[in-house]
């Protein structure tokens, strides 16, 4: 009768010390939603956006957007060429408009960056415009000196 | 109590729980999926905005060999049979023109990231539920809880994962698996993934299972997706890929 007993407690005491384990090891939210934790997708969630939308720079760049509205690129959003630009967004005066990765000032020069998008290749689709090598030579190969990139026809 | 009706008793509860944990399982699958990503590779150009957009908004190392997102060069050559996948820095720095328009058959450029497929392989092989589904059907790592031990990158049939470096940028990332979230923190605030943003051609598109315009892309083009004899199925449609492309 009392090794009943002893066997008793020792396994209320094992079962005791798996909970008491398990509630220490195991994060909360583990299980809400499945065999993950629940918190981590508003963690995901709460991250911080970058690439910014259309209309933020509109508020200022009027002009631009009347050419662009209306332009072969109107379907661009101006963070595709321009970058991010969250920073110059927040504080205009102190932050200049340049951003070192989506912009022509991530390529060697303005001609380079409209290549980017615009250099024959036969991998591109053939409705896509793109330039042969003769085009604009005499031009210095700078093509905003007869395109303004935001209304590109000439 | 005898030793049959312990057995029993015991049993009894244990089917019990059992059953009720399998009709739990089965409510959380049978919920909505929510979103949709169409890439028209007739419309890719190659110019490797999506990959930068991507990098700067999710923090991704700009060293080569880390992409959430990244797009391939397909090239059938005349009278040559196989065909030529190339894709220098993920197409970061667009695509040098190493073909002439003659010897070209046919060629286009393929935009790939992670499928969020409605059964994913990464999911399974998990140790410790890091990496998970959303009830919206968004796979996702759990930066805090991965422990960084690769079976996941492993069990990609797409390759669309990779471990994040020691020295990335976001130092509670470092040493573990990172992949595409579908830009969840800009999803779920309604605005559209950084790719798609980014995309001048438009060859991106996501909505939400619901969206008119993405079933209407769906219902008059023919689509398919990576890798169909995997089982996964993917949640990333391709208009216009042949069954080479893998």
């Amino acid at each position: 009768m009392k090794v009943t007993t002893r066997v008793v407690l020792l396994y209320i005491l094992g079962l005791a010390v798996f909970f008491i384990a398990r509630s220490v090891f195991v994060p909360d939210t583990f299980g809400e939603l499945g065999h993950y934790r629940a918190a981590s997708i508003g963690e995901i969630e709460s991250l911080k956006t970058k690439v910014g939308e259309n209309y933020e720079c509109f508020n200022c760049h009027v002009n631009e957007y009347v050419d662009w509205s209306v332009g072969e690129h109107r379907r661009i959003a101006c963070t595709s060429c321009h970058g991010l630009l969250k920073a110059h967004v927040a504080d205009p005066k102190n932050h200049s408009a340049k951003d070192e990765f989506l912009s022509p000032y991530a390529y060697p020069t303005m001609t380079d960056f409209c290549l980017s998008c615009h250099a024959t290749s036969p991998s591109k689709p053939e409705s896509f415009p793109q330039i042969s090598v003769e085009h604009g030579r005499e031009e210095m190969w700078n093509c905003t000196r007869c395109h303004n990139p935001h209304n590109p026809v000439v | 109590m005898n030793r049959r009706k312990f057995l029993i008793a015991s049993s009894a509860i244990a089917s019990g729980i059992i059953g009720f944990r399998l009709a739990r399982g089965e409510e959380a699958e049978g919920r909505a999926t929510g979103y949709i990503f169409v890439v028209d590779v007739r419309k890719c150009i190659g110019c490797g905005r999506c990959v930068r957009a991507c990098k700067i908004e999710n923090e991704v190392p700009l060293k080569p060999y880390y992409f959430r997102t990244w797009v391939e060069r397909y090239v059938w050559l005349k009278g040559e049979k196989d065909l030529k996948v190339d894709s220098p820095n993920g197409g970061f720095d667009g695509f040098p023109n190493i073909y002439s328009e003659d010897e070209v058959a046919k060629s286009y450029f393929v935009p790939k990231l992670c499928n969020h497929c409605e059964d994913p392989p990464c999911v399974q092989v998990c140790p410790v539920g890091a990496t998970y589904r959303t009830p919206d059907g968004v796979v996702l790592v759990d930066e805090k809880y991965c422990i960084g031990c690769r079976y996941c990158i492993q069990a990609c049939p797409y390759g669309a994962r990779y471990l994040y470096p020691r020295d990335g940028p976001r130092e509670s990332r470092r040493n573990t698996a990172d992949k595409c979230t579908w830009c969840y923190h800009r999803i779920t605030k309604g605005y559209k993934p950084a790719c798609v943003m980014a995309c001048p051609t438009g060859a991106r598109m996501f909505g939400r299972e619901d969206d008119e315009r993405i079933l209407r892309v769906l219902e008059e083009n023919s689509v398919s997706v990576l890798k169909p004899e995997q089982g996964t199925k993917p949640r990333v449609f391709y208009i216009g890929i042949d069954s080479e492309v893998r």
